[in-house]
């Protein structure tokens, strides 16, 4: 992704009754999730619990154009923007 | 012909670490009578600073630049040094410029036939490693020069100025276009704004000029680049010439009024040297020296002279002299003639800076960067490296590091 | 033009080009006697036409201006990644740089684009006034081949950041002269009716700039496995080589333009 977020963005997402998000809003404008391209699960660097990340990611498109991925974090329960094609 | 260019380079920058050692590591030019940038080192040229900016340039481009007046003096003391040097061989002497001249080593030489002309490679040698030997020991360590030997001026000089100092660069005949042909366009004096028609044009080297059609290069760049043409192909027929030309007309001025001001003055001298200026340019010549035979009212007289030393094809420098040497003289009265008694040309010097828009190669490195930009942005810099380019995470594949 | 007078200027023409060669005399609109400044390719063979000066020229200001996923970063990092790679001339990679004030550079995708990271040099000033000077100082110093402002909004979101930028803007074109360098702005587009009255952040830099163009998305690649890529509309808003006007289209393919990865 050309757009790397050092910390990820936390953002609100509205999701569906299978937890994947339907809209979002970033930078004061909503979002809606056009397709879902992929989505993939990580549970890694568990032997360090500060670093542990235990995240569902999807890489979406939006009806505006955007091709971002948002994350969610099964461990604090927030849903993050993590990068965004540019 | 048999020609010997001897060359030091950063001839006038060598005098000043003479006097300050440290200037030679951080950026530093010399300034001349005119307040111009006449000298510079990489560091300087790096930053951006070229010849004839005045300080205040100079300091916009770099604010760290080190401004030193050039010790005009000193320089003129060791270029009458090597100048004597070379002159106590008995054989004709023409400079070129500052720590630059020629050595005609086959002059008086009867007609050279095919044995004496193949001897010459390593008569040059001999007489080479002696002059180099004299030079060394009359100025000194740091003003060594370099030289180059060919049968005509400009490769003698192209060679010298490939040659580190202390070292010699002998080009025969055979080897003359292998020599020249990857050798950049710059060599040549051409204005700047024709090298840069040469660079946007993908012309870069003297093999691919020399390579161009001769009447396109003259439809081009006039008869000036006619003359580019044929030294770029190693075809250099100039004579040393040691001595003054004195003009072949009476080159003067009346002023009825007589003058009392500068201005019409200086236009009239401008209208007279112009065409003169535009005739030497045909050859890649400029004006070298000038003398002026001032007349005023009540036939009172004095005497201008404007010595260059780098020969000036620009008329707009010359004139920059030629107000500064009539505003320094003091006028008895109004002026009523003023005659060009003397007039000294030479081949056009190239300019040492970057001579066009060639994209300078980025040298520096990101330590090297940094170093320079740290003290005045602190800790901003980041260098990233991978670390494990195959994590899932995206942002645990790599980390920023400090350069 | 009349016919015989037509018929005798022809024939004048091919006399000379019979006696002094073809190439003495050419029409004024060849494209071979426009003069193409210094320039770098944008890695995109038809952006490279569109722009032209056969890519992004050095010793200017280049404008990148569209929304996010419109593919100006994308080219302008695979710029970044020729002006590396040099002209073909120095021996070595050259140096780049890039101020990112977004703080959103990822060298893993800037490898991916094809940039030696060892060679490039990521700045974070603390403020946009500092991101001006380090510009400046960067060209100033010739040490890099082409830096990358990005972007325009963090340097303008603070309070005197667009005035010192556009204070600055003469003495920036005064320094790449002749640098060897180039600068690229990478700006997100505000709305019509403020560029229409020159109030928007991009003002000034659109008066400096020597090339501006505006990037759009146009829809996206699929294919068997998946979305693959998109396709990206450029415009040509300005340039010193070319008519305004003009757009080309340029594909970002996910395993191609940039290199490939398992997942995102």
């Amino acid at each position: 992704m050309t757009r790397l977020f050092q910390p990820a963005i936390p953002i609100a997402v509205e999701s569906d009754a299978r937890g994947r998000p339907q809209q979002f809003y970033w930078q004061e404008r909503l979002h809606r999730v056009a397709r879902i391209e992929q989505s993939w699960e990580i549970d890694t660097d568990w032997w360090t619990p500060a670093e542990r990340a235990a995240r569902t990611y999807f890489a979406v498109t939006t009806q505006a154009g955007l091709l971002c991925v948002v994350y969610h974090d099964r461990l604090g329960g927030a849903w993050y923007l993590s990068s965004a094609y540019d | 012909m048999s020609v010997l260019c001897v060359q030091i380079p950063g001839f006038l920058l060598q005098i000043a670490y003479r006097a300050a050692p440290d200037l030679r590591d951080r950026p530093a030019a010399l300034l001349d009578a005119h307040e111009r940038v006449c000298a510079l080192n990489a560091p300087a040229r790096r930053e951006g600073v070229t010849l004839a900016m005045r300080p205040q340039q100079a300091l916009a481009c770099c604010p760290d630049v080190t401004l030193r007046a050039a010790d005009l003096d000193e320089a003129l003391g060791l270029q009458g040094e090597l100048l004597a040097a070379m002159t106590a061989l008995g054989l004709p002497v023409e400079e070129h410029g500052w720590g630059r001249a020629y050595l005609d080593l086959h002059a008086g030489s009867a007609e050279a036939s095919p044995r004496s002309a193949a001897r010459q490679p390593d008569e040059a040698q001999a007489t080479a490693a002696a002059l180099g030997k004299t030079l060394r020991a009359t100025l000194g360590e740091p003003l060594v020069p370099a030289l180059g030997w060919d049968s005509g001026k400009f490769t003698a000089r192209a060679a010298a100025s490939y040659t580190a100092p202390g070292r010699m660069k002998l080009v025969r005949k055979r080897d003359e276009p292998r020599f020249l042909s990857p050798l950049p366009t710059r060599l040549l004096p051409l204005a700047r704004p024709n090298l840069q028609e040469l660079s946007w044009l993908g012309i870069e080297t003297l093999g691919q000029f020399g390579q161009l059609p001769v009447q396109a290069v003259v439809q081009r760049f006039g008869p000036p680049g006619r003359t580019a043409h044929e030294w770029a192909r190693g075809l250099d027929r100039r004579p040393v010439r040691p001595t003054a030309v004195a003009p072949t007309e009476t080159l003067a001025c009346f002023f009825d009024p007589p003058a009392a001001t500068l201005e019409p003055v200086l236009a009239a001298l401008q209208a007279t040297l112009q065409p003169q200026l535009a005739m030497l340019c045909r050859t890649l010549c400029g004006i070298r020296s000038l003398h002026l035979a001032l007349t005023f009212s009540g036939q009172e007289t004095r005497s201008l002279p404007l010595i260059f030393v780098e020969p000036v094809g620009e008329i707009g420098r010359v004139m920059r002299h030629v107000r500064a040497g009539l505003e320094a003289l003091n006028w008895p009265q109004r002026l009523e003639r003023a005659e060009i008694k003397r007039l000294e040309s030479g081949e056009l010097t190239v300019e040492q800076g970057t001579l066009f828009d060639e994209p300078a190669a980025a040298t520096l490195t990101l330590a090297e960067l940094v170093a320079r930009l740290a003290p005045r942005y602190g800790r901003i810099f980041r260098q990233g490296q991978a670390v494990d380019p195959s994590h899932p995470l995206a942002e645990r594949r790599f980390v920023y590091t400090s350069p | 033009m009349a016919t015989p007078k037509r018929r005798r200027l022809e024939s004048a023409i091919v006399a000379v080009q019979q006696r002094y060669g073809e190439q003495s005399l050419r029409r004024a609109d060849d494209p071979a006697l426009q003069r193409i400044p210094p320039h770098i390719s944008t890695g995109f063979g038809s952006l490279d036409a569109l722009t032209g000066c056969k890519g992004l020229p050095l010793n200017a200001n280049v404008l990148l201006t569209g929304r996010m996923t419109s593919g100006k970063l994308t080219v302008a990092y695979k710029a970044l990644a020729a002006a590396q790679a040099g002209a073909g001339r120095a021996r070595d990679a050259a140096t780049v740089a890039i101020l990112d004030l977004a703080r959103t550079a990822s060298p893993d995708y800037l490898a991916r684009c094809g940039l030696d990271v060892e060679r490039v040099l990521i700045a974070r000033p603390d403020s946009g006034q500092a991101a001006v000077d380090l510009a400046l100082d960067l060209v100033r110093t010739r040490g890099v081949r082409a830096v990358l402002a990005d972007s325009l909004a963090e340097i303008a979101g603070e309070s005197g950041g667009a005035r010192y930028l556009a204070a600055n803007l003469g003495k920036l074109n005064r320094l790449l002269d002749g640098s060897g360098c180039l600068v690229m702005w990478i700006d997100e587009p505000e709305p019509a009716w403020m560029r229409l009255l020159n109030w928007d952040r991009g003002a000034a830099l659109r008066q400096y700039t020597a090339l501006h163009l505006s990037f759009q998305q146009e829809q996206w690649v699929e294919q068997a496995k998946g979305l693959a890529g998109y396709t990206a509309q450029v415009r040509l808003v300005k340039s010193r080589w070319a008519r305004a006007g003009a757009t080309a289209t340029i594909s970002i393919l996910f395993n191609g333009t940039v290199r490939a990865q398992s997942t995102w």
